[in-house]
């Protein structure tokens, strides 16, 4: 007798809640500016791309805008014109060298308005190893976790993103936003494990990006505006553009290993 | 200068008359010892005299000398006369025994029969816990505030949730008091049950509006819990096993007829049936909660008596061994009764309030213990004087000191983190009040008090200062004892009645409330992290401003009551967040928080009947709550979360027979605010939803049934056994618990709306006994 009520409380408390797809009637706001603008550390293509927002449940593809004059520079006196790329929907520039330290900004001029924004690019921080351990326990049953270790630079704030590609295919979720920073760890190792399990012979690509604390606040908005819609006040994520549009423009060093779960 | 003035004049009444005696004494039920609180004794043959008990049963009349007969009365009990002839100032201790419940007999549920509409107080709500017995709940848990979300002006802050919102305040608004001891985290297991244990209470007062002068702190309500002192005349034992919890109560006398103890227990065993499962990590999981209420109290002669109480509840969760969190209040009070004079009674308490959590992480990487806490120490004198029965004077003083540890890290050997510690802060808070409640005319009657509150922020303490857009700009270390930022205000409040006739009146009052106190939450429904935060260099005390006015009107013999209220508000101050504010472990959390202002308004009717087989209540709500705040939406005026414009609920209870009583409640209400998308962008290869306005959409409309049975197998004088069975959602409404803006998992191109529902359909079974 015991057993069965026990049973029953656990069947109400855990499983009385259901999910389902609903029809919610949604304004149709005019449409916006949205910029996403990334320039790697090294030599590499800067991109910026320019579209405006489309209704929640529109079906068509968003509309890129094509006429705009985006021009890139940084502190030191340098700026170019980023030139419309037809294949790729978007304005770039191959080839284009970054260098840690430096501020780079970026200008877009379309159909009277500015938007601006800049990104300082940070130093790379090297991926010191990848623990890969075969676990019984935790949340997630068995399988391999894999996490990525990394020393801290002390004396510093800083920001980061784990971006991961597995078996080819690059991982770019909600879910698959991985922020952190030395706030409560400052100097000293960060592990970061992967927050799903491993089969032997996965083909997983780990690359840690580094930025700075506005372009990191855009990505911790996003992903709260993303995961977290429930919380008290969703709201779009904190742009580091001025002009009025949506968006960021970061500046990123990176730092790569692939592993193969043995 | 100018307080010793209104002094004068508030105790003016005080000197108006002089040549008469005083009757004082104690109500008490006859066959536990109880103190009776709100009992009537009355002045046969005249109808303008008379008094009411205070918290502690005391009562005191004044009348000239002469003949009298007095009528002692109160709820469901049988009435009881004495006749003296006063010549002198003469103590008269009253037992008062519970009418035998038969059925055709009437039963009084409140106080007074006639309460609603001569009585000064407006804007209150009255419990009793052993009334709400039978109106069903979530799993069976009887929850003294579930049951008040059912009466008009306040609101649930969520599905099956134990926080609640009162006339368009938030939840952080509510000054909850057990045994005067303020409770920081009123709730259990992420808010789906209060920390009241029904056994243990014996009063439940919440004032919504006009709320007297001897309670601050808060801006928009008091709910007033008082635990029951205990069975003086003889050892009792009472409990009930139910589908989550146990509860065992026993009380008794310590030395009989001058002092009883009581200690109630409940325990919820989720965790037991974990230990069914063949996983070792589930098996070894913890998930629980624990109410612990004890109080004893002792009268150390014909005029002193003292009081301890105490409660203790703890949340605990646990996973496997590597991951534990647990969290909970504990709050203890020491009285001191005092009857100076007949006239005059005084109490003093001591009383302590700790909230706590704690977690701790100890894996194989990582081994480290957060921990946050917020306690007060709080010295309270109130004195009630009454010089005649027309005149009824409160007043004292308290004072709190406040400690606030917002959070530590420490971390083992093991650990990656850093040992680090959030400045504590500190401060110390005090009032005085005055307030006397005053009969002018037989019709007409006025409650007015005023309240001083002041507020000391104080080191030590590094007090920050921050730009518009929340960056700090300066810092300034603050030691021991050193003011940072003084507050303070007076807050009057006023209440008078005017009876139309023997059966209406109408009502008005205006009350400001000053708090000091603020929460700060980041999510919608209450959680053991929330952060209390004092007003500081940075955060302004809210102040609230309450109009209110009403008619009440009883028919069919006191049968039915009838009121309604409405009520205008405005609220300053108000405290919002930051676009993607960092609530959790931030120093600087000051920064992340935005300044705005408030206003409500509403209608709210009522419709009760007391007496009789068939007893409930039609409770209406239309109402608003809006915000303005200049870096939100632009600045517009916009919804506060808990606008819900039509707030429905209808309780009924129907004794069918002497050991059957069926019982059922229906709500309606409209949906919450919210804050959809009204577009969406790509970003990163994401589907971005798109924001344009803040709380500019509605969840679609809640309501519900809930069905409960009470059957009583045995009921002697001494023993009683019953059963309870209720239906949580009858009708298997999926109200929206949530609903969420997400990429269609078919076709990335694609967005879609999910809703999830908590709780269709929950029966519950419970078993009680008494011995």
């Amino acid at each position: 007798m015991n057993k069965i009520l026990l049973t029953l409380s656990a069947v109400l408390l855990f499983l009385t809640s259901c999910e389902k797809v609903v029809n919610i009637n949604l304004n149709n706001a005019s449409p916006q500016y949205v910029v996403e603008g990334v320039v790697y550390a090294g030599t590499d293509t800067a991109r910026v791309r320019l579209a405006k927002t489309t209704d929640y449940y529109g079906i068509s593809p968003q509309q890129i805008l094509t006429h705009a004059t985006v021009t890139l520079s940084d502190d030191v006196g340098n700026s170019l014109v980023l030139p419309y790329i037809v294949g790729d929907s978007c304005y770039q520039l191959p080839g284009f060298t970054a260098i840690s330290g430096r501020k780079y900004s970026i200008h877009v001029l379309v159909d009277g308005l500015t938007i601006q924004g800049s990104s300082t690019l940070q130093p790379p921080v090297p991926i010191d190893s990848v623990s890969i351990v075969y676990k019984t326990d935790g949340f997630r049953g068995a399988g391999y976790e894999v996490a990525t270790n990394i020393s801290d630079p002390a004396n510093t704030p800083n920001y980061y993103r784990l971006v991961t590609t597995i078996n080819d295919t690059l991982q770019n979720q909600p879910k698959d936003l991985y922020l952190f920073n030395d706030k409560y760890n400052d100097g000293k190792h960060i592990r970061t494990a992967l927050k799903r399990r491993f089969k032997s012979g996965d083909k997983i690509t780990l690359e840690l990006r580094t930025m700075d604390a506005a372009v990191y606040d855009f990505f911790t908005s996003l992903r709260d505006a993303l995961n977290n819609q429930n919380g008290p006040a969703p709201a779009n994520p904190n742009t580091n553009l001025i002009g009025g549009a949506l968006g960021y423009f970061g500046t990123f060093a990176r730092s790569k290993v692939s592993i193969i779960v043995p | 200068m100018h307080f010793r003035f209104l002094l004068t004049f508030l105790l003016f009444p005080l000197f108006a008359f002089s040549q008469n005696h005083t009757i004082s004494g104690n109500v008490k039920d006859a066959a536990n010892g109880e103190d009776i609180i709100g009992a009537i004794v009355s002045v046969k043959g005249q109808p303008d005299k008379g008094a009411a008990t205070n918290s502690y049963g005391f009562y005191s009349l004044t009348l000239p000398a002469g003949n009298y007969t007095l009528v002692y009365q109160y709820v469901g009990y049988k009435s009881k006369e004495e006749t003296l002839t006063l010549a002198a100032n003469q103590v008269i201790n009253i037992n008062l025994s519970v009418s035998s419940k038969d059925l055709d007999e009437v039963v009084v549920r409140t106080e007074r029969a006639d309460k609603n509409v001569s009585s000064t107080q407006m804007g209150a709500f009255k419990l009793d816990p052993k009334q709400i017995e039978s109106v069903p709940v979530l799993f069976g848990e009887k929850d003294i505030i579930k049951t008040l979300q059912l009466t008009p002006g306040v609101k649930a802050a969520g599905e099956g949730n134990a926080g609640f919102y009162v006339r368009g305040g938030a939840a952080d608004q509510n000054l909850i008091l057990l045994d005067e001891a303020p409770v920081y985290n009123a709730s259990h297991m992420l808010g789906f049950f209060s920390v009241f244990n029904s056994d243990a209470l014996k009063d439940v007062t919440l004032y919504k509006g006009a709320i007297p002068a001897e309670f601050g702190g808060r801006g928009s309500s008091v709910l007033d819990v008082k635990m029951r002192d205990g069975n003086s005349k003889k050892y009792s034992a009472s409990g009930g096993i139910g589908l989550i919890a146990s509860r065992l109560t026993l009380e008794g006398p310590i030395v009989k007829d001058k002092g009883s103890f009581i200690i109630s227990g409940r325990r919820t065993y989720a965790d037991l049936f974990l230990k069914l499962s063949n996983n070792d990590r589930i098996k070894n999981s913890k998930l629980y909660f624990y109410d612990l209420n004890v109080k004893a109290n002792y009268q150390l002669g014909k005029k002193d008596r003292l009081f301890l109480s105490g409660y203790f509840g703890r949340d605990v969760f646990g996973f496997s061994n590597v991951f534990g969190f647990d969290w909970g209040n504990s709050t203890a009070t020491l009285r001191w009764n005092h009857i100076l004079s007949s006239k005059i009674f005084s109490n003093t308490s001591l009383i302590f309030s700790n909230y706590n959590y704690r977690i701790k992480i100890n894996t194989s990487n990582q081994d480290l213990t957060i921990t946050s806490a917020i306690q007060d120490w709080n010295l309270k004198q109130d004195f009630s004087f009454t010089p005649n029965p027309n005149n009824n004077i409160k007043f004292g003083f308290n004072l709190i000191d406040h400690t606030f540890k917002p959070g530590s890290i420490k971390a083992g050997a093991n650990s990656n983190f850093n040992n680090q510690e959030l400045s504590g802060r500190k401060a110390l808070e005090g009032a005085i009040y005055v307030q006397n409640d005053m009969r002018i005319t037989d019709k007409l009657g006025v409650q007015y008090g005023i309240r001083y509150s002041g507020f000391d922020f104080m080191g030590s303490a590094i007090a920050y200062s921050f730009d518009a857009d929340g960056n700090k700009i300066g810092e300034k270390q603050y030691s021991k004892g050193q003011s940072i930022t003084y507050y303070d205000g007076w807050e009057p409040r006023i209440s008078a009645r005017y009876e139309l006739n023997n059966v209406s009146s109408v009502k008005a009052a205006y009350n400001r409330n000053f708090q000091y106190l603020h929460l700060l939450s980041n999510s919608t429904t209450s959680s053991p992290t929330d952060l209390w935060v004092p007003s500081s260099n940075n955060v302004k005390p809210q102040i609230v401003d309450q109009y209110s006015a009403g008619y009440f009107r009883n028919f069919k013999d006191n049968r039915y009551e009838v009121s309604v209220e409405g009520y205008y508000k405005t609220l300053q101050n108000q405290i919002d967040y930051r676009n993607g504010a960092d609530l959790v472990f931030n120093e600087l959390v000051e920064g992340e928080l935005v300044y705005g202002k408030g206003r409500a308004y509403g209608v709210e009717l009522l419709v009760r009947k007391n007496i009789g087989r068939l007893s409930g209540w039609v409770s209406y709500t239309w109402s608003r709550s809006l915000r303005k705040f200049d870096a939100i939406n632009q600045g517009k005026e916009f919804p506060a979360r808990q606008d819900r414009i039509h707030d429905i609920a209808i309780v009924v209870m129907y004794d069918l027979s002497k050991k059957l009583k069926i019982s059922g409640n229906w709500v309606y209400y409209t949906g919450s605010a919210v804050t959809f998308p009204s577009g969406r962008y790509n970003l990163n290869g994401m589907q971005v939803p798109y924001f344009t306005e803040r709380n500019g959409y509605r969840m679609p409309a809640y309501h519900r049934l809930d069905l409960g049975l009470t059957w009583i197998t045995k009921k002697t004088e001494r023993t009683e056994r019953s059963w309870n069975f209720s239906l949580y959602n009858a009708y298997g409404r999926q109200n929206a618990y949530s609903i969420s803006f997400q990429e269609n998992p078919d076709n990335p191109q694609q967005t879609q709306a999910v809703q999830v529902s908590l709780f269709t359909w929950v029966p519950a079974i419970t078993y009680n006994f008494k011995f």
